[in-house]
Formats: structure tokens, C-alpha cells, sequence
């Protein structure tokens, strides 16, 4: 039991830093690199899901929360959405693994596709809301799409890091699973 | 709908729901956003970890892109060491630091006193439409809420968040930055304003010229006496298109700013200002 314990924090604690680094990564670093380039990279949003499908719905969720309130003190625009979205994400994408057993890679990749979308329409919503108007072209092709774009390429490389994180609470999660069945 | 009757599922959603509210009161009331401070504050260490890896990273490439001429460089160079005293490169780093000294002067000769604290910036907005940047100053170096932020080319910002070590700016390529400004030459009066499509190019326009203003491409544009966030006289940009706007019988410029947003490294965060009284109002002012 203590040992259980013990694992959890220790993973909470690594996935609590990587949400960290990748925070400040994403405010940075990325930016000297990418502003030549159209792409624009939600980490934040890639580490959620990542969490969300290799260690189960509580992990997605609580850590969405933590990763949307990261995401929005240090590049947001002041009304807060993002600690909502990102926790639906990090729970549903849990959920969807529930139900898709043994295709965890696939189902990430689906709903990330799918929570990238959403994480432009929340950034349509700040535009909207920062400027009582809605350019709609001009959101699409500077804020949707390289949204859309740097978040997609960057989902799969983020992934191993999620199921690295993981390892210390992986046993424990095998053996829930086998109980239950 | 097992899962929306989930026990995590409702506390999440209501733990995450609290945020949102909580996080948009202390928006929409325009008071500070003290949680978000502290998680800016929390962050400040990491995000100068990453500029000073990123700094590193662009050094390294540099060095690698040039190792020929850099090796052709150093001897050419080896011959004149030999030539020079230390005296030389301490003579030259004085004239490079004077140099910066100047340009910051330079700014300074207009008022009768200007405070500045220099920072580095530490981040930026991680989208292309949202501009804000972060600066490794924050509270514990006298920095406040409404600081105009600039640079010895001209204006940045003014800081819009304030936590203990670091700040938050919002620049003039933020949609709400009006800054009101006149023209340097003709002395016609407008007011900034950056549309998505331009920001996204790095330029903002001038908003309500007058019709009959006489603009010329390469104008300067500076800061006006209208608020009290901006000293007067601070270069935003040169003019670089004039469009007339048929509805509203006025112009309207596009204007490129004087500094450089890309490579934007290190700014002043003005503390405090008292602009130089004009020999006509200092007789104003006399009895």
C-alpha cells in the first residue's frame, strides 16, 4: 500500500515537472524557433492527452487543470478557459481508452486530432472576446491553423514522454485491470 | 453516462470550473489576477533557464555556421595580438559600452528625470495573434502595473501583470494597445490600433488622422501628451502606407514600428518620468 503511494507521488511529481518545462519551453524557447515558421505548438495540451491515455482519467483530469492554469498565466489572454478545456480532454481521452482497449497509440493520435480543433476554437473564442469581433479569416489562417498544424506534428513526439512518466505507477495500473477482469 | 456521473469526472469539472470563474472575475474587474502572479512567479526560474539554453543553442550554431572564417578570423587576428596591448580591447569595450550608454542617453535627454529599470525578456505569447512578452523584473524591482516598456528605439508596451520576479507586456502589436500618438512632423494627432492580419506581420496602423493632414511615407510617429501610461515623444514607428477612409471622411497609416519584435532581447521598464518644462510654460508657470 505504501508503496502504491509512494508511486503515485513520485509519478505526479515527474508529470507535475514535465508540465513545468514544458510550459516554459513553450514560452521560451519554441517561440525564437518557430516564429519563422507558421506552426505554432500546444506541448501543454499534447502532455494532457499523453498523461490522460497512460495513466487513466484522474491523472488526465488534475493535470489538465494544472496544465490549463500553467498555459493561460503565462502566455493567456485573462478570461481563463483553458484549465476546463484541458481537463475534458485529459478525462474523455481516458475514457476513450477505457473503451478501446490495447489501441492506446491510434486512440491518442484520433483525439488528439480531434482536441487540437477544440484548442482553436477556444483560441477563436479569446480573439472574439479580446476584440468584440470575429475576423474569421484572418483567425483561421493565423491562429487555427498553425495551431492545428504545430500541435498535430508535435503529438506523436510527445507521447513517449507520457508513457515514460508513467513507468513508476504502469504495474500498478496492470494489476487494477486484471482484478477488475 | 457512467462516466459524466464519474466521482473524478465532477470534481475535476467543478475544481476546473472555479478557475475559469475565479481567473475571469479578476479579468472582467480589472483587478490583479494574484493566482496567476504566483504561477508566473513560479515559472520566471524555468523560463530564464530556457533563454539562457536557448541563447547557448544560437551561439553554438553560430560558432559552427562560421568555423572557417571564424579560423581565418582568429589568425589574422593572432598577428595583431601580438601588435596590440590589453590596453586596445579595454580602450574598445569602453567605446562599445559608451556607444550603448548614448543611445540610452539619448532617450534620457528629453526629460528632466527618467527612471528606468533594464530586463531581459524571458517569453513570449506562445500564439501569433496574442503579443504579449515576459521580463525576468517583477515587483521586487519597483516595477508596477500601467509601466510604459521601451527600448532605445523606441516603444514596446506597458506592463499589464505584475508578479514578484517577473512581469507580463503587452506590447502595441496587442489588439486593445491604443497608444495615442501625433505625427512628429506635422503635428496631426491619431491613435493606434492593430488588426490580426497586420500584427501578424509585425506592423499596427494609425487610426482618425485627419483628412486633411499632409502624411508622408517615412514619417515619424511618436507618443503623445493624451494618458498618463506613455511619456511624450517616444518613437512607435515610420510611416510606410497612407489610406484614406472613406467612411469615416479621415486616414489612416500603416506604420512600422521603430523596434525590432523578433529579436527583441533586452528593454527598459520606465519607473518614473518627469518630462522637461519648455522655456514658454516654465514662464507659464512663473508669476
Amino acid at each position: 500500500m505504501n508503496r502504491k503511494i509512494w508511486r503515485h507521488a513520485l509519478c505526479i511529481a515527474l508529470c507535475i515537472l514535465c508540465c513545468i518545462l514544458a510550459c516554459a519551453a513553450q514560452t521560451s524557447l519554441l517561440p525564437g524557433y518557430l516564429d519563422d515558421t507558421y506552426f505554432v505548438c500546444d506541448l501543454l495540451l499534447c502532455l494532457t492527452l499523453a498523461f490522460g491515455i497512460c495513466a487513466g482519467k484522474a491523472y488526465g483530469a488534475f493535470l489538465g487543470i494544472f496544465a490549463g492554469v500553467l498555459a493561460d498565466s503565462t502566455g493567456g489572454f485573462g478570461i481563463s478557459l483553458l484549465p476546463l478545456f484541458y481537463m475534458l480532454c485529459g478525462y474523455f481521452i481516458a475514457v476513450c481508452a477505457e473503451l478501446i482497449p490495447n489501441k492506446k497509440f491510434p486512440v491518442y493520435m484520433a483525439f488528439g486530432a480531434f482536441s487540437v480543433i477544440g484548442r482553436s476554437l477556444v483560441s477563436m473564442i479569446y480573439v472574439m472576446l479580446s476584440s468584440g469581433s470575429l475576423p474569421i479569416l484572418d483567425v483561421i489562417r493565423y491562429v487555427t491553423l498553425p495551431i492545428l498544424l504545430g500541435t498535430c506534428l508535435a503529438l506523436p513526439v510527445i507521447y513517449p514522454v507520457g508513457l515514460l512518466v508513467t513507468l513508476p505507477i504502469k504495474e500498478i495500473n496492470k494489476h487494477s485491470i486484471d482484478k477488475i477482469m | 453516462m457512467k462516466y459524466i456521473k464519474n466521482k473524478i469526472f465532477i470534481v475535476s469539472l467543478t475544481l476546473a470550473l472555479a478557475l475559469v470563474i475565479i481567473f475571469s472575475v479578476f479579468y472582467v474587474m480589472g483587478i490583479q489576477n494574484l493566482p496567476a502572479a504566483m504561477v508566473q512567479a513560479a515559472m520566471a526560474p524555468f523560463q530564464n533557464m530556457f533563454t539562457n539554453i536557448s541563447e547557448a543553442l544560437d551561439g553554438y550554431a553560430i560558432y559552427f555556421s562560421n568555423v572557417k572564417q571564424l579560423y581565418e578570423e582568429n589568425q589574422a587576428l593572432k598577428d595583431r595580438v601580438s601588435q596590440l596591448e590589453n590596453q586596445l580591447n579595454d580602450a574598445q569595450m569602453a567605446v562599445n559600452e559608451n556607444s550603448a550608454l548614448r543611445e540610452y542617453l539619448g532617450i534620457r535627454d528629453r526629460y528632466e528625470a527618467l527612471y528606468a529599470v533594464d530586463a531581459q525578456v524571458l517569453g513570449r505569447s506562445d500564439g501569433t495573434y496574442l503579443q504579449y512578452i515576459t521580463l525576468n523584473k517583477g515587483s521586487s524591482s519597483g516595477i508596477k502595473e500601467n509601466m510604459p516598456v521601451i527600448t532605445q528605439n523606441g516603444l514596446v508596451g506597458y506592463v499589464c501583470d505584475v508578479s514578484v520576479n517577473s512581469c507580463r507586456v503587452s506590447t502595441i502589436l496587442q489588439y486593445d494597445t491604443g497608444v495615442g500618438v501625433y505625427v512628429q512632423r506635422t503635428g496631426d494627432v491619431g491613435m493606434t490600433d492593430c488588426p490580426y492580419a497586420m500584427g501578424e506581420q509585425g506592423l499596427l496602423r494609425v487610426i482618425y488622422l485627419p483628412e486633411t493632414a499632409k502624411l508622408q511615407i517615412g514619417d515619424r510617429i511618436i507618443t503623445g501628451d493624451i494618458g498618463d501610461i506613455y511619456p511624450s515623444g517616444l518613437t512607435v514607428g515610420h510611416v510606410i502606407e497612407i489610406m484614406p477612409d472613406l467612411y469615416n471622411r479621415t486616414l489612416t497609416a500603416t506604420i512600422k514600428p521603430a523596434v525590432d519584435f523578433e529579436t527583441l532581447d533586452q528593454v527598459y521598464v520606465v519607473t518614473g518620468f518627469a518630462e522637461k518644462q519648455t522655456e514658454s510654460e516654465t514662464e507659464a508657470v512663473e508669476p
